[in-house]
Parts: C-alpha cells; sequence; structure tokens
C-alpha cells in the first residue's frame, strides 16, 4: 500500500521535473530538471518490481538494519570518490596542464566537488549510517516512523547527485561547503528535517531509561547542522525555475555567518557526529567501558557552547570588526580543553585493553583516529591565535590542518566504524582480512603524515616569503614566486594523497570480500537482527 | 553527581531544546550586533551597486569557484598594503551577494586588481594563464571567450538583487539590458550608465569584434570592489582605436599628442601631415577628423 | 536497571547503566585537563579585558590596551616611514640621474624597485624582466619609446596606449592587411624585407621587391633602414629583437593585423618615490642608456 502512494509521489515529482525541464530559466536548471525525471522514473521501476514481492521480515520487526547496510556502502562508495577528485585537484595544482581547458574538469569546479563528496558524502552518509546503527542499539529500538528512514538515505543521495552534478556544471553559491544552490539546499532541509525526526522518535520509544552519550552527540549535531543550514544558505532566487540564487547578507555580515555556519560544519558535522560515533565504536571494538561519565557531561556541554562561538579566526585580519576577531579567538582557546574531552575519553577507554592493540588493527585504526583528532583539536586553537593566523591564513597550512583532521580523525574513524559494521550487518564472522585492514592503518597513516608535512612547509614557507623583507624593508618576492616555491611540495601532497587512497582501495576490496563471503566467514551470528538481543 | 544530569539525559526533548539552546548563543552574540552597530560598515565616498555588466562578470566569479584559490580581502599588514593595496573595507563589499572574501590564496588577491593590467592581458591571461605569468598555475579559462554572455534576464538579477538590499532603482533595473549591452560597447553612448554608475569602465573588452560581449572579456574587467580610499582609477580600454580610419587612399590615426593625417592622392606617394589635439575617445572622432580635413584643404590652398 | 559496580581493571565504579553492553566509569575528570580548562578561560577573560571584545548597543567594549588592528598597522607603516624618511626625500627631490651617481640612493632605490617590479610588472614583464609576448624584454638594448632615465620614467608614469592617461605613450601602426592597403604578395615581399633589415635569413629577391613598398609604406615611420623612431613609438626592425616574434609568419602577422599592447599608466597608482625607484631599478637591468 505504502508503495503504491510513494509511486504515485514518484510520478509527482517526474511531472513536476518535466515542467522544470520545458520551463526552466536556464540550461543548469534544466539539466537539474532532467536529474529529478531519470531519477524518479528509475525510482518507480524499482518499486513497481516490488509491489509484487512479499514485505521481508526485516521489514516489519527487528533493527532496521536495511538501511545501515545502504549507508555503509554508500559511505564507501563516495568515500573513494571523493578521495579521488581530491588526488586529481592535488595533481591539478603541481602540473596545471591537468585543467584539461574544459570548464566542467577546471580546479574552482571540481574543489568544490572533493571538499563536498567527502564531507558530505562521505562524512554524512558515515554519520547517518552509524548514528541510525548506534540509537538502535543504544535504545534497544527499532527507528522509529516507520519506512521514513529510507526517505533519509535516498533524499541524501539525490541530494548529493544534485550537488555534485551542479559544482561541475557551475551550479554553485561560492559559499565555502555551503556551495549548492537553494534548491538543492530546500530539499537537504527536507530529508534533514526527516532525519532530526527519525532520530528524535526513536530516542523517545527508547526501553533504555538513559539517553546513551553517543546519541547526545549526534543529536547534537543533526540539530545545529539544521540551524546552521537553514540561516547560511538564506537566499533569494532569481527566478523560481531558475538555478542562480543572491544571498540575504552581503558583505561582512555575510562572511561571518557563513564562517559561523562554515567553523561549525566542522564542529558539529565533523566533530560533534565524529565524537557520537566514537563514543559507540571505539568501547565496543575495546571491550571496555568508557572513561569518564563525569567528563562526558562537561566536555559535550563544553564543546557544543563553545564552538559556535570559533567562527570568526576565519575572519583574522578582515574588515570583521575587531572586537568579533577577539571573540572568535578567545573562544576558539576555550574549545582546546573540550575538545580533548573527547580524545582523553577515547583513549583511556581502552586503559586495560591496550594490549588490543597489537592483535586488533580495526581498534588501532580507531586510536590513531582518536590520536589524529588530538593533534587537528590542538593545532586548530593554535591557529586561531592571531599572530599565529596572520601567518598560517590563506597558505596550505590551512589546508593541511584540515586534512589532518578530515583524513586522520572523520576518515579513520569511519574506517573503523566500516570495519566494524560490515561483518555484524551481513552476518559474517569477521572481516575477510585483518591483514589488509593493518595495511589500511599504515597507508592511511604514512599518507596523511606526508600529507601534512608537506603543508606544513609549503604554507609557512609560503606565508614567510609573502613578507620576506630585504634590508632596505622593500619586499623581496613577487606572488609568482612564491608559487613557484610550492611546486615541490604540491608533488608530495599528490603522493601522500595517493598513499591514502591506496589505503582506501584495501578497505574497498576487504569490505567486497567480506560482503561476498567465504567458507571461514560465511557463519551467521544468529539473532544479530532483534531489538532484544543486546 | 552533585547536579542531576540524569534529568537531561532521560528526557530526548529536554536535550534537544537545552542542544538548541546552547548553541544559539554564540551565533547571537556575534553576529546580531553586525546588523545593528553603526560602526560595523564605515562609510566610504564612491561605493555604488554593480553595474548590469559588473554583475554579470561577478556572477562568472561565482560560477567558476574563483575563491578556491583567490581572495578579495588584503589584510591590515605591511606586506599586504604594500603588495596589494590598501587594506580592504567592509564598506567595499556591501553589495557584494554573496561576499567573496576567499580563504585561501593559492592566486594572489583580487580585490584590487581592476584596472591594474590592460584587457588584453586579463583576455590572454584567463585564456592561457602560463603563456604570460610561466609560474601560474592557474587553469586556462578559454572556454570563457567561446562563451556568448547572457543578456536577457539581467533585469530578474537585478530584481532578485534589490530585493536583499542592494539600491537598484526603477530606472536602474528598466535600462539594465541596454546598460549591460553599451558598457562592452565601444561606440556607445555611456553618459546615462556612467550617471548610474560612476566611474564604470567601458570598452570592448574582450578583444572581439561585435556588439556580443564574450564572458572571458566580463571576467577579465574583473570589476571587485569599486575604487575607494584614494585608489585612482584608469581606463584601460581599446575603445580609443576605433576611431582609426584608413581606407586605401586615406588613413589617420593617432600619434602622441595629437593624430596623424595621411593622404595619397592619385598622382602617387603618401603625403602626411600631423594634427595636434586631444580626441581621445571614439566620439571625438568625427569632429577631430573635419578638422584635419579642413587643415589639409588649407594645405592644399 | 541501575547497578553500580566496580570494574576490575581499574577498581574504579561504573555508573550502573548499560548500553548494548557499553558501561561507563564514575572516573573524575582529569585533575590537569580541569586546570588546564579553567586556565584557558581565565586567559581568555582576561584577554578580553585588554582588546576590544564584547559587543554592546552601539558599539563594542574597546579593551584597555587601546588596541585595532588597523592602529596597529598605521603605527608600523608610519616607524617604516621615519626609519627611511631621509632617503625617501633625497630621492623625491633629487633628479634621477643624481639618483643614480649616488651609490646609497642608487642602492636603495634599486631594491624599492625591485620589489616594485616583482609586485606590479612582472606579470607581463615576467620575473626575470625577460618579458613574454607582447611586453618588453627590459633587458636588452632595444628601447621602442627609449631606455634614458627619463624616458623610462615618462614611460611608467603615463603608460602606454592607456586611454585615460592624456600624455600616454601612442603609436598604432595601420593593419596593412586587413584594410586592404598592401596586396598578399606585397606583404609577403616587405616581410622578407624586413628580415633583410635585420640581417636574418632571407629571400633575396622577394627581399628587393619588398624595398620600394618598404619605403612607401613603412620607412616614414620605421626609417629607410629600419632603425626605428622612438617619438612615434616605432621599433626598431634591424636589431633583430622582436616584441612578439622574429619568423617571417610572425612578421607577417604583425603586419597584416598588428597586435598593440597596452602597458596601464602609473602615475596615479603608485608613488613619485615609488616610480623614480622602478625607473632606476628598469634603467639598471642592463638596457639603460
Amino acid at each position: 500500500m505504502g508503495n503504491v502512494v510513494l509511486i504515485i509521489l514518484l510520478g509527482l515529482a517526474a511531472v513536476a521535473g518535466l515542467i522544470g525541464a520545458a520551463r526552466g530559466h536556464d540550461a543548469l536548471f534544466q539539466a537539474h530538471a532532467w536529474v529529478i525525471v531519470a531519477v524518479s522514473l528509475a525510482a518507480i521501476v524499482v518499486l513497481l518490481q516490488r509491489l509484487d514481492r512479499p514485505r521481508t521480515a526485516e521489514a516489519a520487526e527487528g533493527y532496521a538494519d536495511g538501511v545501515v547496510r545502504y549507508g555503509v556502502l554508500a559511505t564507501v562508495f563516495w568515500g573513494v570518490v571523493g578521495f579521488l577528485v581530491g588526488l586529481v585537484i592535488a595533481l591539478q595544482l603541481a602540473f596545471p596542464d591537468l585543467n584539461l581547458g574544459y570548464s566542467f574538469t577546471s580546479f574552482g569546479r571540481l574543489r568544490p566537488l572533493h571538499t563536498s563528496a567527502v564531507i558530505f558524502a562521505f562524512g554524512g552518509n558515515a554519520l547517518i549510517a552509524t548514528s541510525f546503527y548506534v540509537v538502535q542499539r543504544t535504545c534497544r529500538v527499532r527507528l522509529a516512523l516507520g519506512g521514513l528512514h529510507w526517505f533519509v538515505f535516498w533524499g541524501y543521495q539525490l541530494f548529493i547527485v544534485l550537488a555534485a552534478t551542479g559544482y561541475v556544471m557551475g551550479v554553485t553559491q561560492s559559499r565555502e561547503y555551503a556551495e549548492p544552490e537553494w534548491y538543492v539546499d530546500i530539499w537537504l532541509t527536507l530529508v534533514w528535517v526527516a532525519y532530526l525526526l527519525v532520530f528524535l522518535f526513536t530516542l523517545f520509544k527508547r526501553k533504555e531509561p538513559h539517553i546513551y552519550v553517543a546519541n547526545w552527540f549526534y543529536l547534537a549535531f543533526i540539530v545545529t547542522v539544521a540551524m546552521l543550514h537553514l540561516v547560511n544558505n538564506l537566499a533569494v532566487p532569481v527566478s523560481f525555475l531558475g538555478s542562480k540564487s543572491y544571498s540575504a547578507f552581503s558583505g561582512v555580515q555575510d562572511a561571518l555567518t557563513q564562517w559561523w555556519y562554515g567553523h561549525n560544519a566542522v564542529g558539529f558535522f565533523l566533530t560533534a557526529g565524529f565524537l557520537g560515533m566514537m563514543y559507540y565504536f571505539v568501547p565496543k571494538q575495546a571491550d571496555r567501558p568508557v572513561f569518564s561519565y563525569r567528563l562526558s557531561i562537561i566536555h559535550f556541554w563544553a564543546l557544543i557552547f563553545l564552538y559556535i562561538w570559533a567562527g570568526p579566526h576565519h575572519l583574522h585580519y578582515t574588515a570583521l570588526p575587531d572586537w568579533a576577531q577577539t571573540l572568535g579567538m578567545v573562544f576558539s582557546i576555550m574549545l582546546w580543553m573540550p575538545s580533548w574531552g573527547g580524545m582523553i575519553n577515547g583513549l583511556m577507554t581502552l586503559s586495560g585493553a591496550w594490549d588490543k592493540l597489537r592483535t586488533d588493527p580495526v581498534l588501532r585504526m580507531m586510536v590513531v583516529a582518536v590520536a589524529f583528532y588530538g593533534m587537528s583539536t590542538f593545532e586548530g586553537p593554535m591557529m586561531s591565535i592571531k599572530a599565529v593566523n596572520g601567518l598560517s591564513h590563506y597558505t596550505d597550512w590551512t589546508i593541511g590542518h584540515v586534512h589532518s583532521g578530515a583524513l586522520g580523525w572523520v576518515g579513520m574513524i569511519s574506517f573503523g566504524a566500516v570495519y566494524f559494521l560490515v561483518p555484524k550487518l551481513w552476518n559474517r564472522s569477521g572481516l575477510y582480512s585483518l591483514r589488509l585492514v593493518s595495511w589500511h592503518v599504515w597507508l592511511a597513516t604514512i599518507g596523511i603524515v606526508i600529507y601534512a608535512a608537506a603543508m606544513w612547509v609549503s604554507g609557512i614557507t609560503q606565508g614567510l616569503m609573502w613578507r620576506e623583507y630585504d634590508p632596505n624593508g622593500f619586499l623581496v618576492y613577487s606572488f609568482a614566486e612564491t608559487v613557484s616555491a610550492m611546486h615541490p611540495f604540491y608533488i608530495i601532497r599528490a603522493f601522500g594523497g595517493l598513499v591514502y587512497i591506496s589505503g582506501a582501495f584495501l578497505m574497498v576490496y576487504n569490505v567486497w570480500r567480506t560482503i561476498k563471503g567465504s567458507p571461514e566467514t560465511r557463519d551467521v551470528a544468529a539473532g544479530a537482527v532483534a531489538p532484544q538481543a543486546a | 553527581m552533585k547536579f542531576d544530569h540524569s534529568r537531561i539525559e532521560k528526557n530526548a526533548t529536554l536535550m534537544l531544546v537545552l542542544s538548541l539552546l546552547v548553541v544559539s548563543i554564540g551565533g547571537i552574540v556575534e553576529i546580531a550586533p553586525l546588523f545593528y552597530m553603526q560602526n560595523t560598515i564605515e562609510k566610504v565616498e564612491g561605493v555604488r551597486p554593480y553595474s548590469p555588466l559588473e554583475l554579470a562578470g561577478r556572477n562568472i566569479y561565482v560560477r567558476e569557484g574563483c575563491y578556491n584559490c583567490h581572495s578579495q580581502m588584503v589584510r591590515p599588514m605591511r606586506d599586504e598594503v604594500e603588495r596589494y593595496g590598501h587594506y580592504s573595507l567592509a564598506a567595499e563589499s556591501m553589495y557584494d551577494h554573496p561576499f567573496q572574501w576567499g580563504s585561501k590564496r593559492t592566486g594572489p588577491d583580487l580585490a584590487r586588481v581592476g584596472q591594474r593590467y590592460s584587457n588584453e592581458w586579463h583576455v590572454q591571461h584567463l585564456v592561457d594563464p602560463r603563456s604570460v605569468v610561466p609560474e601560474s598555475i592557474m587553469p586556462g579559462y578559454r572556454f570563457l571567450l567561446s562563451t556568448e554572455l547572457r543578456t536577457d534576464d539581467i533585469i530578474a538579477h537585478l530584481k532578485a538583487n534589490a530585493s536583499v538590499g542592494v539600491p537598484y532603482d526603477a530606472e536602474m533595473i528598466e535600462v539594465a539590458e541596454a546598460d549591460m549591452r553599451d558598457q562592452a560597447d565601444p561606440d556607445a553612448d555611456w553618459d546615462g550608465l556612467l550617471a548610474r554608475y560612476p566611474k564604470a569602465q567601458t570598452g570592448d573588452f574582450d578583444g572581439t569584434p561585435g556588439a556580443v560581449a564574450r564572458e572571458a572579456g566580463v571576467l577579465a574587467y574583473i570589476p571587485g570592489p569599486v575604487p575607494v580610499v584614494g585608489l585612482s582609477c584608469y581606463r584601460a580600454g581599446k575603445n580609443f582605436w576605433g576611431a582609426c580610419w584608413i581606407t586605401k587612399h586615406c588613413r589617420i590615426w593617432p600619434i602622441p599628442g595629437g593624430w596623424s593625417f595621411w593622404s595619397s592622392p592619385s598622382s602617387g606617394g603618401w603625403r602626411w601631415c600631423s594634427v595636434p589635439g586631444p580626441a581621445r575617445t571614439t566620439r571625438n572622432a568625427p569632429r577631430c577628423l573635419s578638422r584635419m580635413i579642413g587643415s589639409l584643404a588649407n594645405e592644399q590652398a | 536497571m541501575s547497578k553500580r559496580e566496580v570494574d576490575d581493571f581499574s577498581g574504579v565504579e561504573t555508573t550502573g547503566h548499560e548500553w548494548d553492553g557499553i558501561r561507563e566509569l564514575d572516573n573524575p575528570m582529569p585533575r590537569w585537563w580541569l586546570w588546564t580548562f579553567l586556565a584557558c578561560i581565565v586567559w581568555a577573560f582576561g584577554y578580553m579585558v585588554f582588546y576590544p571584545a564584547w559587543p554592546l548597543l552601539n558599539e563594542a567594549t574597546p579593551g584597555v590596551l587601546g588596541y585595532s588592528s588597523r592602529g596597529e598597522l598605521h603605527q608600523e607603516i608610519a616607524d617604516v616611514k621615519a626609519s627611511r624618511a631621509g632617503l625617501i626625500a633625497r630621492i623625491e627631490n633629487l633628479p634621477l640621474e643624481e639618483i643614480r651617481r649616488d651609490d646609497d640612493l642608487r642602492q636603495f632605490a634599486t631594491n624599492g624597485g625591485r620589489a616594485a617590479f616583482a609586485v606590479n610588472c612582472i606579470q607581463c614583464h615576467g620575473s626575470g624582466a625577460a618579458g613574454s609576448a607582447g611586453s618588453h624584454n627590459l633587458n636588452d638594448d632595444d628601447w621602442i619609446w627609449g631606455g634614458n632615465l627619463e624616458a623610462i620614467e615618462t614611460t611608467l608614469l603615463h603608460g602606454v596606449r592607456h586611454a585615460a592617461d592624456d600624455e600616454s605613450r601612442y603609436s598604432e601602426m595601420p593593419a596593412f592587411g586587413r584594410d586592404g592597403i598592401l596586396e598578399k604578395p606585397e606583404i609577403k615581399a616587405v616581410t622578407q624585407h624586413v628580415l633583410s633589415l635585420a640581417g636574418q635569413p632571407h629571400e633575396a629577391e622577394q627581399a628587393e621587391a619588398g624595398r620600394e613598398i618598404y619605403a612607401e609604406n613603412c620607412a616614414a615611420c620605421h626609417g629607410e633602414t629600419g632603425k626605428g623612431d622612438r617619438e612615434q613609438g616605432a621599433p626598431n626592425l634591424s636589431d633583430s629583437i622582436w616584441l612578439y616574434a622574429g619568423s617571417a609568419d610572425e612578421i607577417e602577422r604583425q603586419i597584416n593585423v598588428p597586435r598593440h599592447g597596452v602597458m596601464p599608466a602609473w602615475g596615479g597608482r603608485l608613488d613619485t618615490v615609488t616610480i623614480k625607484q622602478l625607473t632606476i631599478y628598469v634603467h639598471s637591468l642592463g638596457g639603460g642608456e
């Protein structure tokens, strides 16, 4: 019955898409309308095939793990896509001819594709998938609100596809990490509200009296991202059938709104959300209790309160008034320890289980992730100090900082979660190969270290070259000379990225072989899908 | 625990509301004052909305993601003001929807690059950056040269800007399409345009014949912030050369300080004279020409 | 439901809750963590007393130090200016030739000029001032508009073909091919003649045929022997130094539809001292006259 309603809705969406394609104000909007038509029709075909099929047992009872399985696969897929685009644009910086001269292959269009693919497609899918998994386990109930979680999943994939195709075609707001245009933003809002509702109503009907700390972080992440997304993307479209819009705010107000959003995309998407992930998977994998409940409370509230204030440190020495810069800086400094609270709780949870690091590469992956988290949450407040920021801002140092957080913390904790989840979700007794995981840990770690080191050197070098004075007090270098000085570091960075990606490919292979199954791993862990199994 | 956190832990609604409350404070305290505090944006003479053509150029800047590598924000630091010019003021981007201050300088800051180099240089540099700056790692934007600029929807763009607070008046919106074409037309009458958008740069930006502007030309202009803070602006344009008149038997072209007039009577051999005078714009050309014809007549008499 | 246990390994009590097998220890917050956190807070509030920080109704708290990032810059620039005031004043007041003769001034001006060149000029003239297509090589002895100090300064101040400056240097060669002044064979012949003037390999017969065409059409500006005319900005054709390129094809192209580079006038953009420094620097590059 539900499927029939869905098919009707999708049919309406297809018709709306056709109208958009026919009456669209510009070619880019029309192209996106065709995407809607194609997606709707494809979904209708899939649903029609399922109409006469009986619903599986899982659909009615037990944990809703189907969506988690899809989410894990999407995480791996988008991760590889995002890393590959990253490698391409890293090589473009070293060898500019690789821009190829086409509009859709130029750095300016591919870089948002890379950042969004990694943050929102890879990171977002990892967060949605793990939050659905974790909230069910720690509440001991199935996801609430029927099949709405499927809307969340597929709606989010559609958001990714619209955003990504938009970038390469030139549909962009040119707001960092908020590039998608107004109609894609509205779609994401719908999806996100559905996500919040599924998560919240699952919490409502939980069978555990207390809400587990992981869910505090997930909840704060979901609700804050909703707030940030809504405010930062306020805009007026040129036409309601057109792709271009103008932001509601301008100049300095727009700048702070954007970096309030941008910094907290890091703070809530990449930090709070992934801390939620860590609070479940690290204690599970280590099989140890969380180190300190009191620390959890203090660092949670301090983190979410303070993080929001730190945005202005992206605008040091700009036309933003000095007072706002001061606030951005001092709150970033105060944020240091609350951030480290997560690291302490992560690492100290291993006390009593350190020996497992020798035998369990998945746990090693998670621990390295937490270590990188600690490193980058120290580096961040340091770079927010105006004197340091004056040197680091506009240089590759920032890029290196972001990547030690994204590749190290976000990437590796997600890999750890994927390695944890795949055998459980597909009822395998274990991963296909722990040796490959071990290799992955090493490749990822070495890749990040090469990457970050190259960016430290290039960033500081360029920052210093820009302000190098001769004895008479005259500038020494032209900008062009500082660009050519970056060349070797750009090659080293690309190599570091390549090493990191090769680890990701090992993961793809490992996940695929685990899912495909082999005689050793095909033993089904019975009862793993029942809510009561906890 | 002395305080009872478990109340929050047991109530998802409470947790949600408290979280939202806690994360709202910072943004409100930091962002709201920027809207009401008068000294956030200092008053600066000469800041005006973008002309339609400038807006179109800016939209290409936005579309191509130039902010990924270029800032438009000169910081108040000695090396930056020496390298790029006066530090940027908030007023300079007050009509920028969205702002494009940028966060990375893979390439140099562009806040004050407008009018620094010739249009020819910009077009050449956009098409093939390394042909003029060998060290550059910028992508080539040859495709902009073959893309015609869309002009038919510019009114809707101005209206959208007006609705978010850019002071485009009814007249500006009404004549936007004509303004857009005129600004890129070396032979147009710019008086109205320049009254609406003082100091706007005019001329044939893309170096291609015909009235249709190519996107490369519009981007080459890189309107950037309107010249303020003592920045001298200049007209780099080849509009002037439109005045050059060359036929089989008669040629005039400019020389330092005036015009040179050559004629080739049927007897053969070129005779020439030069006529001093201003005549630095297209519109002065006919006047100048008649003066020269007069002077030639005198000479023959 | 809630049963507090003691963890075997650490001997610490748990909070008694359990989620999917995960328990929590009731460890206190690490002391060093708490103290560092408090120290950061204390430092932050101290900092906010000294620096502008809290937004009020009409303005923000200014901080007791009276700091502003722009004020800091103004101070630094004033200091730099003061430290160089003597040299700057002398450069401003002395004629270029005297600056060049004075070792200290020349050294100072050359350094300043090099910096201004790196910031403003290399985009066209290249990092080594060797030029690019259409932009002058400043290292050689070939000057279109003259290579002595005054000529260089004038070019810097007013630019070349810079429409907004009435004193800008202007020259424009007719498009002999495009505008039908010369026929294709005539252009080919005159191209060979130009090559012969430059002493480059050429077809003698064609060059001879081009002699008269050259005399009629080109000599008025470039001179009978191709030495050029700086008054008119007509480049020297006899020295094998080419602004675009010196192949027959390129020369033919230039005669057919000439390209004309534009150099902006830097007069209003850079101050007079910087222009003078640039003049000294460009003059020192090897081609100065």
